[in-house]
């Protein structure tokens, strides 16, 4: 084996990609990844409440982008310098409100044809005000902070106990001729979790990566074989996790029923075989004794 | 870090999808189980087949020169390595050219990080130049390895024992900078008859006088001359110089140590050392130090040779003080004397010259021992060192042998 690598550990060896540019591209995987978790939810509560999946449909893309803009503007005034904490908070939140408001506005006037003073119960708005100020919520607590290797975890964790139990929910809803349209978010919700695992998958790994060299200041050149490595394992998971739970699910499941049925009574066979074999010297050794018994009574 | 009962969690998750023919439960189950498991064997095998060594190439080296670590890092197997962090303990009274140094929780030690990406069968040598400060015994290690999977959901850690040393002499200068002769050490008289012989090296053959031993008759050259001949030994003629180091540089020894005279008494020692045997004289070393030596601890000493060695043996001594003395000087001197090669000259380098060690020295002139004394005490902050010394005249006086150290007796 050669020596691939002879280098001079100086500072400032080569450099591709600055840390604040990575920590964006976290930033944004992360939101992304919080709205493929939130959006199955989003639908399911749009389906319970107004039966009817194209509210939450047309919802979607102004509260993606309350969420992400929310975001993103609270990180990037809080990484700017020369600005107070309050002077901070105070700019991010109203920037945040206006666009939420302008959103909502453009959104109820433009694509659902409604009135934002209407106060009937069917009114999409009523649900569409406190959505857009979850995600505006969501999008300022997740601005504030900096997005680090434990909190991805444990959104990694949040993310499979809220989808096993949306997948639960909507399990037994969808066979309830009550909830018809829940049939339809059920058959993308698989397209959800795939993406969900993906990009908290890809973050987790980039988060890793500027934990170890970001306290550098700089990530290094290894950045190219570290991104390669990681899309590598996380197709490979993806493959493995789709390829296993789709052939075990039907075919295979069936297969393996088969299979342990078929054991079943082959073994049912062999032990009634066993017995039945045996019941011969058994009856046997049973009259023997019966008749010694017997024997031996007479004598006495 | 995820706790594993949420592995368990996924495979009943698993299980229950099974149960229940649900595949969006399998797929949920199967990310988070092939997330953990992969996490987990990543984690388990990172450090396998991986070998990382360290190297010096020059491990010994004189204050101001700049020496080359070599760290290399090999992974030997098919997983990669995509990160790896090796914290090394690095001595202080060194300065790093290339790296990073932070702060260590053990003292006079930093910590050196540096991180590595290796690929499957790859390895990478990196080169860190150092720059040789202070004068000491300095050991490399051991380092800290840590690891990981790809997500960072497990970390590992291996300890690396120290394997390297490096060994930096005092700085020596010439005598002439401190107005020093090396032929000072031995007086201005020459004999004419000398006391020793040298047994091993017979220069020729004389006639026999009595007296003589019978068992260096040459009868070769008996039977030749036809008069008994004894053989004639060289002289000898080998100037020994022994070379006391006093690591006392303030009144009492536990108050600490003042570092830069420290230094001018170790520079001056390095100095008449290497002179002196540059010119074929023999000097011995002895500092009133103790020195961990297999554990077993001893005073450093270096014993008298003219060999082209010595200079290297009294350097890597004298480089290895640490200023914590053991015993007086004069004691040391006392213990010392009667095993010093016969004519030797005793030099003492102190800064501390208490009237124990002029009395005491003042003992040894009397009987005949040449004696110097240098004291570097009171002076500081001179990089020539020129004048920055004097020599003691030392009284000529008695040893008081009744006050002999019952101590001393039993060392």
């Amino acid at each position: 084996m050669g020596l691939n690598a002879r280098i001079f550990s100086a500072p400032g060896t080569t450099q591709i990609i600055k840390g604040p540019i990575l920590l964006w591209t976290i930033s944004i995987i992360k939101y992304t990844a919080e709205l493929c978790l939130l959006f199955p939810w989003l639908y399911w509560l749009a389906a319970m409440l107004y039966r009817d999946l194209n509210t939450a449909g047309f919802m979607s893309f102004p509260l993606a982008l309350l969420l992400g803009l929310t975001g993103l503007l609270t990180g990037y005034f809080y990484q700017t310098s020369g600005m107070s904490t309050i002077k901070k908070t105070v700019l991010s939140s109203t920037v945040g409100l206006l666009a939420s408001v302008l959103f909502i506005y453009l959104h109820s006037r433009n694509v659902l044809s409604v009135s934002l003073i209407s106060f009937d119960i069917n009114n999409p708005v009523l649900f569409l005000l406190p959505a857009a100020f979850l995600f505006w919520w969501r999008g300022l607590l997740l601005g504030l902070r900096e997005i680090m290797g434990d909190d991805l975890l444990a959104f990694f964790i949040r993310g499979f106990l809220a989808y096993a139990v949306i997948v639960f929910l909507l399990m037994y809803q969808a066979k309830n001729p009550l909830f018809p349209e829940m049939i339809y978010l059920q058959s993308s919700l698989s397209y959800y979790i795939t993406a969900f695992f993906l990009l908290t998958l890809m973050s987790l790994g980039l988060s890793n990566l500027t934990s170890i060299y970001g306290s550098r200041g700089k990530v290094s050149f290894i950045f190219m074989r570290w991104v390669a490595v990681l899309i590598l394992l996380v197709t490979i998971i993806a493959v493995l996790a789709l390829t296993i739970s789709s052939a075990v699910s039907y075919d295979l499941w069936q297969l393996f029923l088969g299979i342990l049925g078929a054991v079943y009574a082959v073994a049912g066979f062999l032990i009634y075989l066993i017995f039945s074999l045996l019941q011969y010297p058994v009856a046997w050794f049973v009259t023997f004794l019966q008749k010694l018994l017997a024997g031996r009574g007479v004598e006495t | 870090m995820i706790e594993r009962y949420w592995l368990t969690a996924a495979i009943a998750l698993f299980l229950a999808g099974l149960a229940l023919e649900e595949f969006m439960l399998l797929l949920v189950a199967l990310f988070f189980f092939l997330t953990f498991s992969s996490a987990i064997l990543w984690s388990r095998y990172v450090f396998s087949r991986l070998r990382i060594t360290r190297s010096i190439k020059e491990n010994r080296a004189f204050c101001g020169d700049t020496v080359t670590l070599e760290v290399e890092v090999a992974n030997k197997k098919l997983l990669p390595l995509l990160w790896l962090q090796v914290d090394d303990e690095f001595p202080t009274g060194l300065s790093l050219i290339d790296g990073y140094l932070t702060k260590s929780e053990k003292p006079k030690k930093m910590n050196m990080t540096s991180y590595f990406s290796l690929a499957p069968y790859h390895s990478v040598r990196r080169y860190f130049r150092i720059k040789c400060l202070e004068r000491g015994v300095y050991h490399f290690g051991p380092a800290t390895l840590k690891s990981g999977d790809p997500f960072g959901i497990y970390k590992k850690t291996l300890d690396v024992p120290a394997s390297e040393r490096l060994i930096v002499y005092p700085a020596v200068e010439p005598l002439e900078k401190f107005n020093i002769k090396a032929d000072q050490f031995f007086g201005e008289i020459r004999v004419n008859s000398h006391l020793y012989q040298d047994p091993v090296y017979p220069v020729g053959v004389r006639p026999f006088r009595p007296g003589d031993s019978p068992r260096h008759i040459n009868w070769r050259a008996t039977a030749r001359m036809r008069d008994l001949q004894t053989k004639k030994f060289d002289h000898n003629v080998t100037m020994q110089l022994s070379l006391f180091v006093d690591v006392r540089t303030i009144e009492r020894p536990y108050w600490g140590t003042n570092r830069d005279t420290m230094e001018r008494v170790i520079k001056l020692a390095a100095s008449i050392a290497c002179e002196t045997l540059n010119k074929g004289y023999a000097v011995a070393l002895f500092v009133n130090e103790l020195i961990s030596f297999y554990s077993r601890f001893a005073f450093i000493k270096v014993h008298s040779s003219s060999h082209r060695t010595q200079a290297r043996m009294i350097l890597e001594a004298l480089a290895a003080v640490r200023s914590i003395e053991a015993l007086p000087i004069h004691r040391m001197i006392a213990l010392e004397q009667n095993k010093l090669p016969p004519g030797a000259s005793v030099v003492v380098i102190t800064a501390m010259p208490e009237p124990s060690l002029l009395k005491y020295l003042g003992g040894l002139k009397k009987s005949g021992q040449g004696v110097i004394l240098f004291d570097l005490g009171g002076r500081s902050g001179s990089d020539t060192m020129a004048g920055d010394y004097r020599i003691v005249n030392v009284p000529v006086g008695e040893i008081n042998t009744a006050k002999k150290d019952e101590r001393l007796a039993a060392l």
